[in-house]
Parts: structure tokens; C-alpha cells; sequence
């Protein structure tokens, strides 16, 4: 059986755990890394804040794929879930081969580097893509 | 040489499944890490042999210590001091004859499998449906608004953990381990170890009178609602289990055990033919095989054989189990309960944390106040697969 003070203990533990996971993962700042950076091998999986341009978008099985190029290197991108305005506003990316910002994570899927995409930014140079 | 692959990986299936709460997936991330794909990469049958086995030898260490993982946490069997040898018995007895039925209704269903999964795979608004009408289901099978509250808050703290561990995940590596762990291990054997008792007022286990067409219902029953794996990421075994014990007229410990054993096995046909047929992974062991491309492309007649082969290692096994399974208990009951679950503890958060890193003890910490809600509150663990399903439903808005 359970006193009150264990049951009190639980409570306490899940709502300042899941608040504390909440509050690091908002304000967690990452290091801003170029493609090549990436595929150097220097570098270890983690999340990234990447800069580069887009090429050959695709829309499968409600995921988004696409590559993400610098100006010597390109690497395999994943947006999970992406909305309609997203992809438009991608595809004009692309269209203008202009740079855009993108919060992911790097990692190796089936031995093949690649980035799981969480946040995309459009507003990098100030340049207005709506 | 296949014949020796199958042979090896019974043999080695029926031993990693005495380990007690030990899983497939963490035997897969010791596998790798010690670069056993790399040694034997074309040994797919070795693998596919150890994972049948292991999932039904894993049956005795939940029967005689409750270890209970992800996969078979829906399963009651009462308190491990309660039961009696012939009643140890007469329940292997039952998740035999469900292992063997299950196998064969599995391997029957194959084709179903792969149309079912063809039609809607792609569906997302029945894959976002069922599991947003699993977890409404779930809040007003409660009686009492008190009910209802409580189970919204286990659901909204487990959902919560899964979408910042595997939607947002800036920090953990490989966050899965622990937190599943954690959620559904982990409470059980401090419960154990701590001798506690809980508050479960579920039926305890009845023998009662087996016919071959109960057998048959029940295996067939548990191999059909298995089939929700196939279409829908994130049910796993044990919620396909409960699933389909909500059609259950009348809660049946014995017919319930032959669902359960009949679900257990067919959901391991299940993972590897996705594997197979579409290269969609449902289980890290099974996701760790495809990373190493230890599963290759098959062809019409090495499904078949794969069918062959599982019916092959289930028949061994059970074989093994029938004949060896009281030796076996009469040995393991000499030990002391307390310590191999402090053991079985000791040896998981190592595990654990030596495959993913030291941060991961708080998520098993947090994880383990989670899964504890259901127990102190005296609710249904289901609740604690919104883990998966918040995550995955999110993923269809």
C-alpha cells in the first residue's frame, strides 16, 4: 500500500521533471555549423542550428525530404509532419536559391548522415519569403 | 548451414529469455556494441530464431519473479509468492498451447498483414483516429469523475514525456531505452524488491476447464488484433493485448493467457515480415537489423521459408519448454527473489546507461514517477502508452 507522502513524492517528481525537461528544451541554444561542418566528421550527433540552401524537395508518407547544400557539400534533410505554407515557402527557397536557417538534428540513419529537421527558420539576411 | 543458424539461435534465445526483464531490444544495443552484426552479417535466420525463442522463454522469468517489460505489462498473474508450482504449470501449460496456435494463425495471416498494411499505411487519418479514440477510450472507460481526471493526467504526464524525449530531443541519446524502462519496468521491481504489494484488485489466476476451441478462439482472437501493429506505429504488443481484451465478454485468466501468448508471438512475425516486405521497423531489435542490413530483400519464396522457419523454432522451443521448463523453475526458485531483482535493476540502469550516457538516469528517475501513477492510483498501465501514441498522433495533425 501507499502513504500520502510517497504518492506526494510522485507527483512532485513527474510535474518539476517534465517542467525542468520543458524549460531546457526551450531555451536550449545550439551551435550555429555550416553542411560541411557536419560531414567533416568532426562532429558529434546532437542538434545544430544549420545554414544552407535547399535542392529537390519531396513530400512522401507525410515527411518532407529534401537536400541541404553549402556551397561544396549537400546532406540528407527531414522535416517530419511539414504544413502546406512550409513546403510552399520551401519551394520558393529553392526556386530563388536562397538561404535559409534550420534548427536540427544530426545523425546517422542507417549509416547515412543526415538531419531531422525541428525548426526552420526563413528569415535569415532579413529576406521576407511569405 | 541454415539448419546451424537456426539451431544456434534457438539455443542462445532460450537462454537470454531466462534473464529476467531482459528485452530484445536491449540484447539487439549489446549485440552491436559488440559488433556482432559485423561478424555474422548474412545470419538473418540466426537472429529471427533467437528473437522467436526468446519471446517465449521470456515467459518463465515473468512467471516465477513478474519482471514485466513493455511487451507484457497488460498481463496479471497475480503476486509471484502467491502462485504454486502446479499452478506455474498449468500457466506454461496454457502460453504454450497459445505460442503454438498464435504461430500458426500468424503465419496464416501473412497475406492479411500485407494488405492491410498496403491500405492504410498511408491512411493517417484512421492511424490518427484509432489512436486518438484509444486514448478517449481509455479516460471514459472510468467510472467516476475522479476516474477520468486522473487517467487524463497519467496520459497527459507520459504524452508530455514522449514528445520531449522523442519529438523535441535536443539532449538524450537514444531516449526510448530508459524512458520505456522506466515507465513500465522499473515500477514493478522496486515494488518487488521492496515487497510492496499495491493496490491491484484485478481477479487472480483461475484454472479453468481448456477446450481445443477456446484454444483455437483465443489464439486466432490474439493473432487478429495483433494485426494492429501492422497498420498503426506505435501500438505495441502489450496495448494490442488489452485491445483485444476489451472483447472479452468475461475477464478469463485462462483464456487470457492464451490471447496474451498468441499476441506476444505473432507480433514478432509481424515486425520482421514488415522488415522484410516494406523495410519498416516497429522494435528497435528488428531497426537495429535493417541499420546493420542484416535484413536483405526478399523474394516470394524466402517468406516461406521465414514462415517455415518461425514455426520450426516455435516448435523447438516449446518442445524445450515442455520437457525442461520444471528443472528449470525448480532451479531458478532456489534463488533469492529480493536479490536477483535487485540484480535485474542493477543490471538494466547499467545497461542502460553504458549503451546511451549518464543523463539518461534522469530520465529513468522520471520515468519511473510516471509509471508509478497507475500503481499508486490503482489504474490501468495502458494509460502509460501515451508515451508513444501522444508523439505519434502529433505527428498526423
Amino acid at each position: 500500500m501507499f502513504d500520502d507522502d510517497f504518492r506526494k513524492i510522485i507527483i512532485f517528481t513527474c510535474i518539476f521533471g517534465l517542467l525542468g525537461l520543458f524549460i531546457i528544451t526551450y531555451f536550449f541554444e545550439c551551435a550555429e555549423v555550416i553542411v560541411s561542418d557536419l560531414l567533416s566528421g568532426d562532429i558529434k550527433e546532437s542538434v545544430y542550428v544549420v545554414i544552407g540552401q535547399i535542392k529537390s524537395i519531396e513530400v512522401k508518407s507525410n515527411t518532407l525530404f529534401f537536400e541541404f547544400c553549402d556551397s561544396s557539400n549537400c546532406i540528407k534533410a527531414v522535416y517530419f509532419n511539414p504544413s502546406t505554407r512550409i513546403i510552399e515557402k520551401l519551394k520558393t527557397a529553392m526556386r530563388d536559391n536562397l538561404q535559409i536557417k534550420v534548427k536540427a538534428r544530426f545523425e546517422k540513419y542507417y549509416g547515412v548522415s543526415e538531419i531531422v529537421i525541428y525548426k526552420i527558420y526563413f528569415e535569415v539576411n532579413n529576406l521576407d519569403y511569405s | 548451414m541454415l539448419f546451424f543458424e537456426i539451431l544456434l539461435g534457438t539455443a542462445l534465445g532460450i537462454i537470454f529469455g531466462l534473464i529476467p526483464n531482459f528485452h530484445i531490444n536491449l540484447l539487439a544495443y549489446l549485440l552491436c556494441a559488440a559488433g556482432v552484426f559485423s561478424i555474422f552479417p548474412d545470419s538473418f535466420y540466426l537472429f529471427f530464431s533467437i528473437a522467436v525463442s526468446m519471446t517465449i522463454t521470456g515467459i518463465l522469468p515473468l512467471l516465477l519473479f513478474r519482471t514485466q517489460t513493455s511487451d507484457t505489462f497488460a498481463l496479471f498473474l497475480g503476486r509471484a509468492s502467491s502462485s504454486s508450482v502446479s499452478e506455474i504449470k498449468s500457466q506454461i501449460t496454457l502460453f504454450l498451447y497459445g505460442f503454438i496456435f498464435g504461430g500458426i494463425f500468424a503465419v496464416l495471416f501473412l497475406p492479411l498483414f500485407y494488405v492491410l498494411f498496403v491500405l492504410f499505411s498511408d491512411f493517417y487519418v484512421l492511424i490518427f483516429g484509432v489512436l486518438f479514440l484509444i486514448l478517449i477510450h481509455l479516460i471514459f472507460q472510468q467510472e467516476s469523475i475522479s476516474g477520468k481526471v486522473l487517467a487524463f493526467l497519467i496520459i497527459l504526464f507520459s504524452g508530455t514525456l514522449g514528445v520531449l524525449t522523442l519529438k523535441y530531443n535536443f539532449f538524450f541519446s537514444g531516449p526510448l531505452l530508459p524512458c520505456i524502462f522506466g515507465l513500465f519496468a522499473l515500477p514493478q521491481l522496486l515494488m518487488l524488491y521492496f515487497k510492496i504489494s499495491g493496490t491491484d484488485n484485478r481477479s487472480k489466476f483461475v484454472q479453468e476447464i481448456v477446450s481445443l476451441k477456446m484454444i483455437l478462439y483465443n489464439s486466432f482472437l490474439g493473432t487478429l488484433f495483433s494485426s494492429i501493429i501492422a497498420i498503426v506505429p506505435s501500438i505495441s504488443p502489450g496495448l494490442s493485448m488489452g485491445l483485444s481484451s476489451l472483447f472479452k465478454e468475461k475477464d478469463n485468466s485462462t483464456e487470457k493467457l492464451i490471447l496474451f501468448s498468441s499476441t506476444l508471438i505473432s507480433v514478432i512475425l509481424i515486425y520482421f515480415f514488415m522488415a522484410i516486405t516494406f523495410r519498416k521497423s516497429r522494435i528497435g531489435f528488428v531497426s537495429i537489423l535493417l541499420e546493420q542490413g542484416v535484413i536483405a530483400s526478399f523474394s516470394i519464396p524466402d517468406i516461406f521459408l521465414l514462415g517455415f522457419v518461425f514455426l520450426l523454432v516455435i516448435g523447438a522451443t516449446c518442445l524445450f519448454l515442455f520437457y525442461f521448463s520444471f528443472p528449470i523453475i525448480s532451479c531458478i526458485s532456489t534463488f533469492d527473489h529480493t536479490k536477483v531483482n535487485l540484480s535485474v535493476i542493477l543490471f538494466s540502469v547499467g545497461l542502460i546507461i553504458a549503451i546511451t550516457n549518464v543523463w539518461s538516469v534522469f530520465l529513468i528517475i522520471l520515468s519511473c514517477a510516471i509509471g508509478f501513477l497507475p500503481i499508486v492510483y490503482n489504474k490501468n498501465k495502458l494509460f502509460l502508452m501515451s508515451y508513444l501514441i501522444v508523439p505519434t498522433i502529433l505527428f498526423f495533425i
